[in-house]
């Protein structure tokens, strides 16, 4: 049963092929008329259909008159394969083998092989595969890690002040992190961009100054305090600016008045519960590190952020 | 009301797509022609449901109808009636409910069309998987992205109104619409595939029947991507149209493997060849259409075009899955029935040249999905948020770009079989020398890089080749006493059409990205600034005040003529939106867009700009028109040729056979 149904398939495929060389054929005649093909090609090409044309029928008729499976095995091994198997149908297993040893029999086995269905899988799938193995490990070089604001892919950004935004968020992630200089160096290139941007100056003010703390060195601390004195000068309402000058004109040189006067100005621009809470912890701090008593300057607003905090 | 009758509509809809699939696969099974026949009446019922709560949904958006929490979520009594009727598609569940009826409109359209052979069972089982996917989507109306849920608790006096960048710019009541119809229209084309792969019917029947909804679909998603690259352009306020974001790119894949698929289908037709690949396109296609459906409705990665976050991910990428796996199993079945009979005679042929451009595209999609999933993957598996910005595209996707311009120029003017140097050399002549013309005027005129040097003088090469196609197609008809317009009408000459469609496309982003300023300057009123050849007058400060909008827009004059980009706050909204202006010109676009601003300016106060000067923006979308319009116009039905009809020069004796209409000039 399977057999005939085998044998069945191989004829569907032979008319299949015979008729679409008789197609081609005919298709050719009118393609050369049209001088689309030019007189050579259009000798070779009609020769090759003509000849596998003839090799399919001559297969069709053996299957047809003997349509027994060992038969039709025997057609199928006479029917030419395809383009490449071309005028090879006619030389033996004998000739090959001698052709082989000589270079021009090598080539020819080697053509043999590359025209081979199996072969063409084989070297396809190994291409497919090589050239998405080298996409994806240009993909993987390529990856950066996502920061706020980024999408998976590509490089959409909304206006620039939507950049701004989204490198000031960066900057905050990174400055979480404990990646200080990485945050720093968000910071200045948002600085590039707008030179009085007032949240990148005080935050980059704040950080190179804890930097400078951290490192014992005065000169860090008075770039920091600096950059903290320019952000109270050009963004006079932005309260956490007033905030981090009013601690490091307190902690770095004792100045209390200047300090009372910075957050009172920042309690104008009504800061967050957070930011008082901040700014009363480093009042108090300071002065317990001294063993001294607050200053009745800052008193109210070590006690108005205590409320704070407890609110 | 509204919800009643939408409900019924889903319903009805649901359960004639289940009716028809149950009447379908047993005429299928039972091989009852009857049943098979009857069973595309139950499409109709399908759409009729459709219409109906589509009906439903409007009628509440228009009415301000916020016992619907979709209404109440994406409506506003401020919304003004367009953005009120575009407010379908602003939100998840109304756009499920667009993609359902073009879908029905698609399944109904295509079961109307082939009325006549209705009992064919090439038809049934299309009809079967339209129905089938169909149902997939009604179903998700039923449960987890119901348009016509019922708001929780006391039924607000107001609605929240739709995201601020959905009811500003009039692109958005067509982009999305486009969209859709672009990717729901591959559901024909896949489910004739199917059908052809479950009836063993592989030969290229359905390969014809199916071409002009392939087409359409393609002109429609060519359309929809220019239209968001415009919105994108006009409402984001950036100064740019494209910038690899993943929505894009789930828009773009479709496009690129159905674009390889509209070649590689020509090849099948005329010469048998290809039939697995063209198969395995369409699957790729269609699957990619639902890929992009995942990715932009799931919430599974953020855009910039992307407005809503859901819980139908797994179902989406269920469907996904189903459409690869039915794809892929059909095709590993019927393999030895889809071996071609024949193969390419000689690589230097219109076939050779069609599977190399096909090669190119199909690089040129795996480099986009690998680009857009790859982050999407290192997440699930390694919970690392990666990003794969705009150099890894660039740096394939740009001499791919240069590749298919230039193959895009070569292909049309191929031979079938073989192509002789003769035959070569005497129509690329012509073209060659345009293009080389054209290289030298660009020179000439200053521009310089090697990219772009390169783009517009394959672009001029391509466009010459096309136009050299369409001259000889006009002068044919002509001759034969049709009118010159038929020589823009038909497969070919429609697609010769959309190769200058792409062209000018091409010359548009090559101009618009090597050759692009921008600065970012503080103006108080009355300063003005000189920028690449432009001068910017700032003016001062006005307010507008709409019943949905309250916008304060800096009024400035770009030589001579005035502009006025803005920030914008939508119904009462605190947080500010942009609104760029464009003074736009054949030559360049000079792009405004604030930067910075007081957030209640008065008349003295300045206010910082971004400006962003971009040479050969509009044509891009004069481009993209020119595409879409083209493909249109090779889906109308050209002259009717046989199948071995030659393809570059109509012969004499065919010209012979046409007869000459009375009146004629001879």
């Amino acid at each position: 049963m399977s057999s005939t149904r085998a044998g069945a398939g191989r004829t569907a495929d032979l008319v299949e092929e015979r008729d679409y060389l008789l197609r081609s054929i005919e298709d050719l005649e009118r393609e050369h008329a049209a001088g689309d093909i030019d007189d050579a090609d259009y000798r070779n090409l009609r020769a090759g259909y003509v000849e596998r044309a003839a090799a399919a029928i001559r297969a069709l008729e053996t299957l047809e008159a003997v349509p027994a499976p060992d038969d039709a095995g025997a057609a199928r091994r006479a029917a030419p394969q395809g383009a490449s198997s071309q005028g090879a149908s006619s030389q033996g297993a004998e000739s090959l083998g001698a052709a082989g040893r000589s270079r021009a029999g090598r080539m020819r086995t080697f053509r043999r092989w590359l025209g081979r269905r199996r072969t063409r899988r084989v070297l396809v799938s190994v291409g497919i595969v090589s050239a998405l193995g080298l996409v994806t490990v240009a993909a993987a070089r390529a990856a950066g890690i996502r920061l706020p604001g980024e999408y998976a892919s590509g490089s959409v950004t909304l206006t620039s002040a939507a950049q701004v935004r989204q490198e000031l968020d960066q900057a905050a992630l990174l400055a979480t992190d404990g990646r200080i200089r990485a945050a720093i160096s968000v910071y200045d290139t948002v600085l590039a961009a707008v030179p009085d941007q007032a949240e990148a100056l005080a935050y980059k003010g704040w950080l190179v100054r804890l930097a400078g703390v951290s490192a014992r060195s005065a000169l860090a601390v008075a770039d920091g305090d600096a950059i903290l004195a320019k952000v109270a000068r050009v963004a006079p309402g932005y309260a956490e600016g007033r905030a981090f000058d009013g601690i490091a004109l307190l902690e770095d040189e004792n100045d209390v008045a200047g300090a009372a006067a910075q957050f009172s100005a920042m309690r104008a621009d009504r800061p967050t519960a957070t930011l008082q809470g901040s700014v009363a912890s480093s009042i108090t701090s300071h002065y317990a590190a001294l063993g001294r008593p607050v200053p009745r300057a800052l008193q109210g607003f070590a006690v108005a952020a205590a409320g704070s905090r407890r609110s | 009301m509204n919800a009643t009758l939408g409900h019924a509509g889903v319903l009805l809809s649901t359960l004639a797509a289940l009716a028809g699939i149950a009447t379908l696969a047993t005429g299928l099974l039972r091989h009852r022609p009857d049943l098979v026949a009857r069973g595309r009446t139950y499409s109709y019922v399908a759409l009729a449901g459709m219409v109906l709560a589509t009906f439903a949904l409007e009628r509440a958006l228009v009415t301000h109808d916020f016992s619907l929490a979709f209404v109440a979520a994406d409506n506003s009594r401020q919304t003004p009636l367009l953005f009120s009727v575009t407010g379908m598609w602003s939100g998840l569940q109304g756009s499920i409910l667009l993609w359902s009826l073009i879908l029905a409109g698609y399944v109904a359209f295509a079961a109307f069309h082939f009325r006549r052979r209705a009992a064919d069972p090439l038809v049934g089982w299309a009809l079967l998987v339209g129905l089938a996917i169909s149902c997939f989507f009604f179903c998700l109306m039923i449960g987890p992205t119901d348009p016509f849920a019922a708001t929780v608790g006391a039924i607000p006096a107001d609605g929240t109104g739709p995201n601020p960048l959905l009811q500003d710019n009039l692109l958005i009541a067509f982009h999305p619409v486009f969209l859709y119809l672009g990717f729901v229209g591959f559901t024909v084309p896949y489910a004739f595939a199917i059908a052809s792969l479950v009836t063993g019917r592989v030969g290229e029947g359905w390969l014809l029947e199916t071409r002009r909804f392939t087409v359409l679909a393609w002109a429609a998603l060519t359309l929809g991507i220019v239209l968001g690259a415009w919105w994108s352009y006009q409402e984001l306020g950036w100064g740019g149209f494209w910038g690899w974001d993943p929505v894009e790119n789930a828009a773009l894949l479709p496009w690129l493997t159905s674009t390889a698929y509209i070649h590689s289908a020509m090849v099948q037709e005329r010469r048998g060849l290809l039939r697995v690949w063209n198969i395995s396109l369409l699957v790729a296609t269609f699957s990619l259409t639902i890929l992009g459906t995942f990715l932009t409705r799931s919430g599974v990665t953020q855009s910039v075009h992307s407005f809503s976050d859901s819980d139908i991910g797994p179902a989406l990428i269920g469907l996904f899955a189903a459409v690869v796996a039915v794809g892929v199993g059909l095709i590993g079945w019927r393999g030895d029935r889809l071996r071609a009979p024949g193969s390419i005679d000689s690589p230097v042929s219109r076939e050779g040249a069609f599977l190399v451009n096909n090669l190119l595209f199909a690089a040129f999609a795996a480099v986009v999905l690998l680009g857009t999933v790859f982050p999407l993957f290192v997440q699930a598996i390694d919970q690392q948020s990666l990003t794969i910005g705009r150099p890894f595209f660039d740096a394939f996707t740009v001499p791919l770009g240069i590749a298919l311009l230039f193959f895009m120029s070569v292909a049309p003017v191929l031979p079938w079989r073989k192509a002789a140097p003769g035959v070569l050399r005497r129509r690329l002549a012509v073209p060659a020398w345009i293009a080389v013309a054209v290289l030298l005027a660009c020179v000439a005129g200053g521009v310089r890089g090697l990219t772009p040097l390169v783009a517009f003088g394959l672009g001029a090469f391509a466009a010459a080749v096309a136009g050299r196609q369409l001259v000889l197609a006009a002068v044919a008809a002509h001759r034969r006493g049709l009118g010159l317009w038929r020589g823009i009408v038909g497969r070919a000459n429609g697609g010769m059409i959309v190769h200058i469609g792409i062209v000018v496309i091409a010359v548009g982003m090559t101009g618009a990205t090597s050759f692009a300023h921008s600065t970012q300057t503080s103006f108080r009123p009355g300063e003005s600034v000189v920028f690449d050849g432009h001068d910017l007058r700032f003016l001062g400060w006005r307010k507008v005040v709409t019943p949905s909008e309250v916008a304060s827009e800096a009024v400035f004059t770009v030589d001579g003529a005035r502009f006025s980009p803005g920030i914008g706050t939508f119904n009462g909204s605190l947080e500010g939106t942009p609104i760029p202006a464009v003074d736009s010109s054949v030559v360049d676009d000079v792009y405004l867009s604030i930067a910075s601003a007081p957030s209640s300016p008065r008349p003295g106060d300045g206010v910082t700009l971004d400006v962003y000067v971009q040479p050969l923006v509009l044509w891009l979308w004069v481009g993209g028109g020119i595409t879409a319009a083209g493909g249109v116009l090779s889906a109308l039905p050209g002259r009717r040729r046989r199948p071995t009809d030659p393809v570059s020069v109509p012969i004499p004796e065919m010209l012979d056979e046409v007869a000459v209409p009375a009146g004629a000039p001879s």
